[in-house]
């Protein structure tokens, strides 16, 4: 692996930030914010914009094979733009549609007519968490009852993201007898109820029920649904750590930007060691998780080199990392901008907000590290020497 | 100092819990978290404490108290949060508010004043901070201009609690010139429900609202300063460093701690390899920062409180609250950033409160950083 990034990486990186240039920036940080008191807005239009915007840079074109007119890119590129897209604090269906995305590449006889329209965007919202104990981590997706012969399924989901607006929802499901069955459906289908959830992020999350709803079509997991799930949401998680990697470097810009403009006895407050040093060592953080996640991207890319287990352990480790990381520097940045940080007008208090919500994503970091504590003996054998005593 | 109750203070604590775990009082907390948007003010079970003396119950009978101590103060306001009663009113009233007017205040203005908050009828709120001006209050620009024989305030407050629904508020204004920033600096009691002050909401992450305060003029007379004219710096400083006992931060994290607690003893996640060993390391620190509290408790009782003690109780208290609301989220995943209007919600939706009350704890009443650099220069002798 490189440290330094590609030519590839870095002009998608320079395409994205010319992109995501102030006026934009401000946009999208607040464009799934629902506050109760700026009137009821919506901006669904602003996400659609922005979505058309991301299909224009090419980026859901990114990971899809060449038969689906895609460039077949790995988690290496993905995670540049999931880092620019955290540092705005994006939210929205990209990351659900990439893993979507994904997931249909992998299964027998690939949609491949599915995958061009996402290429040209078409959104896709997951549907696969409960908010059982240990069933936000997704490793084991939720319960749900299959009805094949009848073309149906049955059962709740929770935190589904944005699933009033997107064209698609892909469930996934642990039936009664164990085995993981997958469904695209309908998001305005029959028997589909959903409900906003009322929460810290003030977003777009949806409780679903689904009863004996239709689906539009079952997906062939292939031999192995368990382990192609698996592997699918190593690749999500990956770049879920390089989001909130990004949503620390969001947070701590700002709070750089307002330890130099706020001046209390005289001076500005970043001239206060104590705020300045603190500052300093967020920033080495944030720079060494952004290299551990993309270290975990570089594997994510490679699993028949380095061995699937190694892919999962590495991408629970830089999520676990990145979302730690992400929700200090969230609460360092409402720290250093004081009262201030806590009003409606101020950005700190969205990053304190989106850096709880998303460092619980995937699974909260215990979770995710108790999830994989066993496969870190194997990295021991991975050492390039013995160790000796 | 006590490293548990007395067994008065315990007889005490029963008797306010008691009344605490009345069905009314319970009913009416229950209707304050159900509602959206409003936010409590004086709420009945303050009334229901008044009456019988016990808000404030370590003030003189004469303005409303029962002449008791300050550790049955402290229970008070323990069992207030600890019942999940809002206590914020009660804080600024009588704890900071009221103690100022206690210690500095002319007799006039304690009858006029004390016995209303002492009931639980009447509400009173704080006017430091400014827009440029928060940790540094020495530099506040509000002017108080010399009219006849008394003063027009004018200037802008923010971050004020509570003052949209108060009678009164301590407000710290500029009386004098002075190259020395701390001089000059006066004391008043400010009403509030008058044409010459202005109250807009400021939002917030809390569930109770800053208050974006326009002084436009209003009259005050030398009837209504506490302590001397000029002399407003040396009141802020003793008051605010008297209050910096860290009380409601403790009982918040020691609230927040056992919701949690119960939850995870609940659920078996005490038992998690994770989760068991992380909420046995909180639980030594919620009793380790509660007890400086009562310590700086015991001294103020005493007469001898003590500035740096003060610093490390309000420090730790305030951290350790802060760390128990992400522990609350590391063991609840995402159902713990529900609300408590979503059906759903771990824990009630108390935590995810817990998460955005906390971020203000170790701003308020000192923020964390102006307690360590107390720590640092006075107790250790450093920085100087
Ligand atoms: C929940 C809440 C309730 C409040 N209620 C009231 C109220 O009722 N009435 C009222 O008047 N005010 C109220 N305040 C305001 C409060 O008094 C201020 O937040 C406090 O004085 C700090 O000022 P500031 O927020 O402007 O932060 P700033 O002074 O701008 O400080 C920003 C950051 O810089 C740090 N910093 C500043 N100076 C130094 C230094 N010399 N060395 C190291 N670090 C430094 C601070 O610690 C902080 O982390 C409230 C605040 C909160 C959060």
């Amino acid at each position: 692996m490189k440290i330094a990034p590609s030519t590839e990486q870095l002009a998608l990186d320079q395409a994205l930030s010319e992109f995501l240039e102030e006026e934009v920036a401000s946009l999208v940080r607040r464009m799934a914010y629902r506050s109760p008191y700026s009137g009821t807005e919506d901006n669904r239009e602003v996400r659609a914009m922005v979505h058309q915007a991301l299909v224009d840079l090419g980026v859901p074109r990114l990971p899809l094979p060449a038969a689906a007119g895609g460039t077949g890119r790995g988690q290496e590129d993905l995670v540049v733009v999931a880092e620019q897209l955290g540092a705005v604090l994006y939210q929205g269906l990209l990351p659900d549609t990439l893993t979507a995305a994904e997931l249909l590449a992998r299964c027998g006889e690939a949609p491949l007519d599915l995958l061009r329209r996402i290429g040209e965007g078409t959104t896709v919202a997951l549907a696969v968490r409960s908010d059982a104990p240990g069933g936000t981590t997704t490793a084991v997706p939720a319960p749900l009852t299959v009805d094949r012969a009848r073309g149906t399924l049955t059962g709740t989901r929770a935190f589904v993201p944005f699933a009033e607006e997107a064209d698609h929802l892909l469930v996934l499901g642990t039936d009664t007898d164990g085995k993981l069955h997958a469904a695209l459906a309908d998001p305005r289908a029959r028997g589909l109820s959903r409900r906003l959830h009322e929460e810290l992020g003030r977003g777009e999350l949806y409780a679903l029920d689904f009863t004996d709803t239709p689906v539009t079509a079952w997906l062939d997991l292939g031999e192995d649904p368990a382990a192609l799930w698996r592997a699918t949401l190593d690749g999500a998680r990956v770049r879920h750590a390089a989001q909130l990697t990004g949503v620390s470097r969001g947070a701590l810009r700002l709070s750089v930007e307002r330890a130099r403009e706020r001046r209390q006895f005289g001076r500005p407050i970043g001239h206060q060691q104590a705020l300045a040093l603190r500052l300093a060592e967020l920033a080495a953080r944030v720079d060494a998780v952004g290299l551990v996640v993309r270290a975990a991207a570089w594997e994510a890319d490679r699993p028949d080199t380095v061995g699937a287990e190694t892919v999962r352990l590495s991408a629970a480790q830089a999520l676990a990392m990145a979302a730690q990381t992400a929700r200090r520097t969230a609460t360092e940045a409402m720290q250093i901008h004081g009262a201030y940080g806590m009003t409606e007008n101020s950005d700190a208090q969205l990053f304190y907000r989106r850096a709880a919500v998303e460092s619980l994503w995937l699974g909260s970091p215990a979770e995710l590290r108790g999830e994989v504590a066993s496969l870190l003996r194997a990295r021991i054998a991975a050492r390039p020497r013995p160790v000796v005593l | 100092m006590e490293l548990r109750d007395t067994p008065e203070d315990r007889a005490f604590r029963d008797e306010i819990c008691a009344l605490l775990c009345q069905e009314e009082v319970r009913a009416e907390v229950a209707a304050v978290r159900a509602r959206r948007g409003g936010e409590p003010g004086l709420l009945d079970v303050y009334r229901r404490l008044g009456e019988r003396g016990y808000l404030a119950v370590n003030w003189p009978k004469e303005y409303g108290g029962l002449g008791g101590t300050l550790q049955q103060k402290t229970i008070v306001t323990e069992e207030l949060i600890g019942h999940g009663v809002p206590d914020i009113v009660h804080t600024l009233s009588i704890d900071i508010v009221g103690l100022a007017l206690l210690m500095y205040g002319t007799d006039d203005q304690k009858e006029r004043l004390l016995p209303r908050i002492a009931r639980g009828e009447g509400a009173a709120s704080i006017l430091f901070s400014e827009p440029g001006v928060g940790s540094d209050l020495a530099a506040l620009e509000t002017r108080a201009e010399r009219d006849g024989d008394g003063w027009r305030l004018r200037g802008r407050k923010v971050y004020s609690m509570k003052s949209h629904l108060a009678d009164f508020a301590l407000c710290a204004a500029r009386t004098g010139e002075s190259d020395v920033k701390y001089h000059g600096i006066t004391l008043f009691v400010v009403p509030l429900k008058t044409p010459g002050v202005l109250v807009d909401p400021l939002w917030n992450l809390g569930d109770e609202r800053f208050g974006d305060i326009t002084l436009a003029g209003v009259r005050v007379t030398a009837d209504d300063i506490v302590g001397e004219v000029d002399g407003g710096w040396e009141v802020i400083n003793h008051v605010l460093g008297l209050e910096r006992t860290g009380v409601e931060f403790e009982a918040k994290a020691t609230r927040w701690f056992d919701v949690l607690l119960r939850h995870a003893a609940d659920t078996g996640l005490l038992e998690h390899p994770v989760h068991g060993p992380r909420l046995v390391e909180l639980e030594g620190w919620v009793r380790a920062a509660r007890l400086l509290s009562w310590r700086s408790v015991g001294e103020l009782a005493e007469g001898r409180s003590d500035e740096v003690h003060n610093a490390m109780a309000k420090l730790l208290t305030s951290e350790v609250s802060k760390e128990v609301a992400h522990t609350a989220l590391d063991l609840t995943g995402l159902p713990g950033v529900l609300d408590r209007h979503d059906g759903r919600a771990a824990l009630h939706g108390i935590g995810e409160a817990a998460y955005r009350e906390a971020a203000g704890l170790t701003l308020a009443s000192g923020t964390s950083e102006v307690m360590l650099a107390l720590i640092a220069s006075t107790g250790l002798g450093l920085l100087a």
